[in-house]
């Protein structure tokens, strides 16, 4: 039996933002990456699916549109409110009415690092804090779909891990679809299915392994890939014997023991 | 029932935390005053004021980030809803406050 459809887009187009008209269908447990560079029409596209634009073509919702989160890249949250209150009303807003002191509401505080600034007003928490707010309250309603606007790459790497984890967890178990925007080729080859969007028109759609296989998308998707795993860290040996390492700022620990261990410099 | 109080209480929050709100307030509390309004025309000022307070917060503040809330959720009547009532029971009691004061 086909897995149940959740969302069918067609010939939808922004103009002028988003000349290309663009078409997909997406299923229970996929993850679907709107790829692209800064301007290429992500956000737009992901503001149309929920009519908050207006555009032409269609776009039809197979589950009921208040069980689909969306964590906006520049946060809405409710001002004059704290955390709490911003996870709460969020999901009343969408019809879900979750108890103050229910493990629910714990468990989404504890999981997103929030559980020390519960009581907190937002103007008084980091950007770092309202991005994990505004993820939190999104996860918070998303009982079918989640939808995120470039949020991703500006977690903590930390945070990232455990998004991806659950995200595959979920995903595979066909709880919860997934569709989000980033200009990261790293994190697009995390998806299913890559919309690679490219100064408002459609490049391509296809898995990540087709898109790195078409020569004529190199420049838009294959090199930045290549960037990126051509890896955060280069290890380079000296004549006295030295490792000499050059980190880029998305280094992580990992990264710099696998350079390590790819030049032979630790067993 | 729950959701909708919940939202009454969230629209109650928005209005009571407002400066604007509380300035207007004043305001209208100190014409009624001087020109010995009824406390049904005080009662109406104060309304007023509740209703701007909140469409404030709504449209304008965090860039109209709740109103985007309420469209995504496609919430438009449930908060329409839980606004009224929260106007409304704001309303008696500055109604209620201004019968004490104001005679």
């Amino acid at each position: 039996m086909a897995t149940p459809i959740i969302l069918e887009v067609r010939n939808l187009s922004v103009p002028p933002r988003l000349r290309g008209e663009v078409s997909f269908t997406l299923r229970e447990g996929q993850r679907l990456c709107v790829y692209g560079h800064s301007g290429a029409g992500k956000t737009t596209l992901l503001r149309a699916l929920f009519g908050l634009l207006a555009h032409r073509g269609s776009v039809v919702w197979h589950i009921p549109r208040a069980s689909a989160g969306y964590a906006a890249q520049c946060p809405r949250l409710i001002p004059r409110a704290n955390v709490l209150q911003q996870i709460l009303w969020c999901s009343a807003l969408h019809g879900a009415s979750l108890s103050v002191h229910g493990s629910r509401i714990h468990d989404l505080l504890e999981w997103w690092g929030l559980e020390a600034h519960r009581h907190r007003l937002v103007h008084r928490l980091s950007i770092g804090e309202r991005l994990r707010l505004e993820l939190c309250c999104a996860a918070a309603v998303a009982s079918r779909l989640l939808v995120v606007d470039g949020l991703l790459e500006q977690l903590d790497e930390r945070t990232r891990r455990r998004f991806w984890e659950e995200m595959d967890a979920r995903c595979a178990r066909r709880e919860l679809a997934l569709i989000y925007a980033t200009h990261s080729a790293r994190e697009a080859e995390l998806a299913d299915h890559v919309l690679m969007l490219h100064e408002g028109r459609v490049l391509a759609m296809d898995t990540p392994e087709h898109l790195r296989a078409h020569a004529e998308l190199q420049a838009v998707y294959l090199e930045p890939v290549q960037e990126s795993s051509r890896s955060a860290v280069q290890a380079t040996f000296c004549a006295d014997g030295e490792v000499r390492l050059t980190i880029h700022p998305v280094a992580t620990m990992e990264d710099v023991l696998q350079a390590l261990v790819r030049r032979g410099g630790l067993e | 029932m729950s959701v909708l109080l919940r939202l009454s209480g969230m629209c109650l929050r928005l209005i009571l935390t407002s400066p604007f709100y509380w300035t207007l307030v004043v305001v209208a509390f100190w014409i009624c005053w001087r020109h010995a309004l009824s406390e049904w025309a005080w009662a109406g000022f104060s309304a007023m004021a509740a209703v701007l307070a909140l469409a404030l917060a709504m449209f304008v503040d965090s860039g109209g980030g709740l109103v985007e809330r309420v469209l995504l959720a496609q919430a438009g009547y449930l908060v329409l809803a839980a606004g009224v009532a929260a106007v409304l029971a704001l309303s008696l009691l500055t109604w209620a406050a201004g019968v004490m004061v104001l005679r």
